[in-house]
C-alpha cells in the first residue's frame, strides 16, 4: 500500500476559503463537495464522523466509532511522516456546543486518544473552549455566518492546560470550509502564545461548485 | 521517499513541464514514476528556475472561467485507485465538478461520431435503464453516441461523468460547449490532456490524445457498452482496454447483425458480452 500525503491548500484552491490567506498553512486529505442532493453518497466517512448525539440510540451508532477509527488510522499513517511529533501539541477547534451540552461531541478527542496508542509521546490538549453553545456550520442555512471577530470572542484558552506547549500548535477539525473557525483558533492562540507557529490539518476541504440555475433541456437543439 | 505534503498548484506546473519535453508521453511518464513510487511531478524539474513557465501555467489554471480546476495526483486519498488497473496509469488527472460522482457505480456508453437514428435511440434506451437502476453514465462528449449518452442522463435526471480528449479549457466538438460547460458545473468532467502541450502543437499531435482518454474511462468505470461502431472506430480502443483492465465489455446485439463489420465476433470470443436486451446488462452487473 502506497504513502498516503495530505494537500496543502495552496494557491490554486485558496479561493474557495474566504477567510484564508496564503500565509495560513492548511492541510487536508478529501475533497468534501458542499451541493445539494449530493451530500452523503461518498462522503459518509465525514458524515458519520459527524453523526450528532441524539443518534446514540440508534443502530447507526456504530458507523461513527468507525469513522473514529478510520480517522485515527489515517492520522497515525501519515501524519508522522511529515510531521515532527516531539514539536507538536496538537489541539482540536471546539465543537460547536460547549462541553456541558449533553450533545457536546468529543469526536476529535477520540480520534487523537487513538492516536496516542500509536504514538505515545503525543501531545493533545482541548487547549481552546467555546463558551457558549453556537449554531453548527450547516446550521446557517441563509442566514448570514458569524464573523472571525465574533467567534474568537465565543472561544477562551483553557489554563489548566496552557503551560509547556510544544514550538508548532497544529489545529485539528473534519472540514475546512470559509476558514472561519480556523482563523478564530488561530487569533486566539497568536494573541496569547506569540512564539508558537500555528497550522491546521482537516480530514476534509469544502469545494464549491459553481452552480448554474439554468436547465439544461435547452441543450438539445 | 518524499512524504511532505502535496502542494496542488506545484504539481500542475510540474506535470506541464515534464510534458511540454518533446519526447514526453503517457507510456514514458508512467514508467517514470513506476521506477521512482512514491514521487511526484515535481521530483522531476526544476521550477525555481523558470518563473516564467511557472507564471504561464497559473494564468491558464486560475483564467476565470466558469469553472476551477482541480487535480486528482496518486498518492492521494482521492486519487482513484482503479487508474491503476490501466497498462499505462495516469498519474494526473485534471477534474472540474462533483468528484463524489468518482465513487458511484458508473458504466460508459460510447460509440461512432457517425450514429445511424436507430443507434442514438438505442444509446437512449440504454442510457434510460442504467439511470433507472442508479448508474452514473460515462462518456468522453464527442459527437454522435457520446453526446446523446450524456444528454439523455442529464434529462433522465441521472448522473454523468466526460472524460474528455482535450484539456478542461478546450472544447471539441465546438457545438458541444455548452453541454460540457454544464457537466462541468454540475457533474464532473476529467480529463488527463496537459493545458499546455496541448496549446504548443497541432491537431496531428493533439488527436492522439483522444484514444489516450477512451483507457482512462474504461478505467474510471465498471463496464463499457457499445452502441454502434465501425471497423476503425476509436471506440475499439476502449473495447481492448476493457478487457485488458478486467471490466466487463457489452456489446449491443445489432452490432453483431452488421455483417460489414468483424470485431463484434472477435471481442466475443475475447470475453465480451452480447446484449439482446437490457436485462443481459442487469445480470451482469448484478
Amino acid at each position: 500500500m502506497q504513502q498516503i500525503k495530505p494537500l496543502k491548500i495552496d494557491e490554486l484552491l485558496l479561493s474557495d476559503h474566504f477567510y484564508l490567506n496564503p500565509e495560513d498553512d492548511c492541510y487536508y486529505f478529501k475533497e468534501y463537495v458542499a451541493k445539494a442532493g449530493f451530500e452523503n453518497i461518498t462522503n459518509s466517512l465525514i458524515f458519520n464522523f459527524k453523526k450528532k448525539l441524539d443518534k446514540k440510540d440508534l443502530p447507526e451508532w456504530k458507523y461513527k466509532g468507525q469513522a473514529i477509527r478510520e480517522i485515527a488510522e489515517l492520522f497515525s499513517k501519515t501524519l508522522p511522516s511529515f510531521l515532527n511529533l516531539k514539536k507538536i501539541t496538537f489541539v482540536p477547534i471546539p465543537p460547536s456546543k460547549c462541553k456541558q451540552n449533553s450533545l457536546y461531541d468529543d469526536r476529535m478527542v477520540r480520534v487523537l486518544k487513538i492516536f496516542k496508542e500509536n504514538y505515545n509521546k503525543t501531545d493533545f490538549r482541548e487547549l481552546i473552549l467555546t463558551k457558549n453553545d453556537i449554531k453548527a456550520v450547516h446550521e446557517y442555512g441563509e442566514e448570514k455566518r458569524p464573523e472571525i471577530a465574533e467567534l474568537q470572542h465565543n472561544l477562551v484558552v483553557d489554563r489548566s492546560c496552557q503551560d509547556d506547549l510544544k514550538e508548532t500548535i497544529v489545529l485539528l477539525d473534519d472540514v475546512i470550509t470559509t476558514g472561519a473557525h480556523f482563523k478564530a483558533c488561530k487569533n486566539l492562540l497568536q494573541k496569547k502564545f506569540p512564539d508558537k507557529k500555528v497550522i491546521g490539518i482537516f480530514i476534509a476541504r469544502r469545494s464549491i461548485m459553481a452552480g448554474i440555475k439554468d436547465d439544461f433541456t435547452d441543450l438539445r437543439e | 521517499m518524499n512524504n511532505q505534503p502535496i502542494e496542488p498548484m506545484k504539481e500542475i506546473v510540474a506535470y506541464e513541464k515534464l510534458w511540454s519535453a518533446e519526447t514526453a508521453s503517457y507510456k514514458r511518464l508512467s514508467e517514470l514514476f513506476m521506477k521512482h513510487p512514491g514521487s511526484r511531478p515535481s521530483d522531476f524539474v526544476n521550477l525555481e528556475g523558470d518563473m516564467q513557465f511557472y507564471q504561464t501555467i497559473k494564468e491558464i489554471v486560475l483564467k476565470d472561467g466558469c469553472f476551477r480546476t482541480n487535480i486528482l495526483i496518486n498518492g492521494t486519498l482521492d486519487y482513484p485507485s482503479k487508474l491503476k488497473d490501466a497498462k499505462v496509469p495516469i498519474e494526473i488527472l485534471y477534474y472540474t465538478g462533483n468528484l463524489d460522482l468518482l465513487s458511484t457505480r458508473s458504466v460508459a456508453i460510447v460509440g461512432t461520431r457517425n450514429p445511424t437514428p436507430e443507434g442514438l435511440i438505442r444509446a437512449s434506451n440504454m442510457v434510460r435503464f442504467l439511470v433507472k437502476d442508479g448508474f452514473t453514465i460515462v462518456s468522453g462528449l464527442a459527437k454522435g453516441i457520446d453526446t446523446q449518452a450524456h444528454k439523455t442522463a442529464l434529462e433522465e435526471k441521472g448522473k454523468t461523468i466526460a472524460v474528455i480528449g482535450t484539456p478542461l479549457d478546450k472544447v471539441y466538438p465546438k457545438e458541444n460547449r455548452k453541454l460540457q460547460d454544464y457537466i462541468a458545473l454540475e457533474h464532473l468532467l476529467i480529463t488527463q490532456v496537459p493545458f499546455y502541450r496541448y496549446r504548443q502543437q497541432g491537431i496531428h499531435g493533439n488527436r492522439l490524445f483522444f484514444p489516450e482518454r477512451n483507457k482512462t474511462m474504461s478505467a474510471l468505470t465498471e463496464a463499457t457498452i457499445i452502441i454502434e461502431a465501425g471497423e476503425t472506430s476509436g471506440t475499439l480502443v476502449q473495447a481492448r482496454a476493457a478487457l485488458q483492465q478486467g471490466r466487463k465489455l457489452f456489446i449491443l446485439d445489432s452490432c453483431f447483425q452488421n455483417k460489414a463489420i468483424t470485431w463484434p465476433e472477435k471481442f466475443l470470443k475475447q470475453g465480451a458480452i452480447r446484449v439482446k436486451e437490457y436485462a443481459d446488462v442487469q445480470k451482469a452487473l448484478k
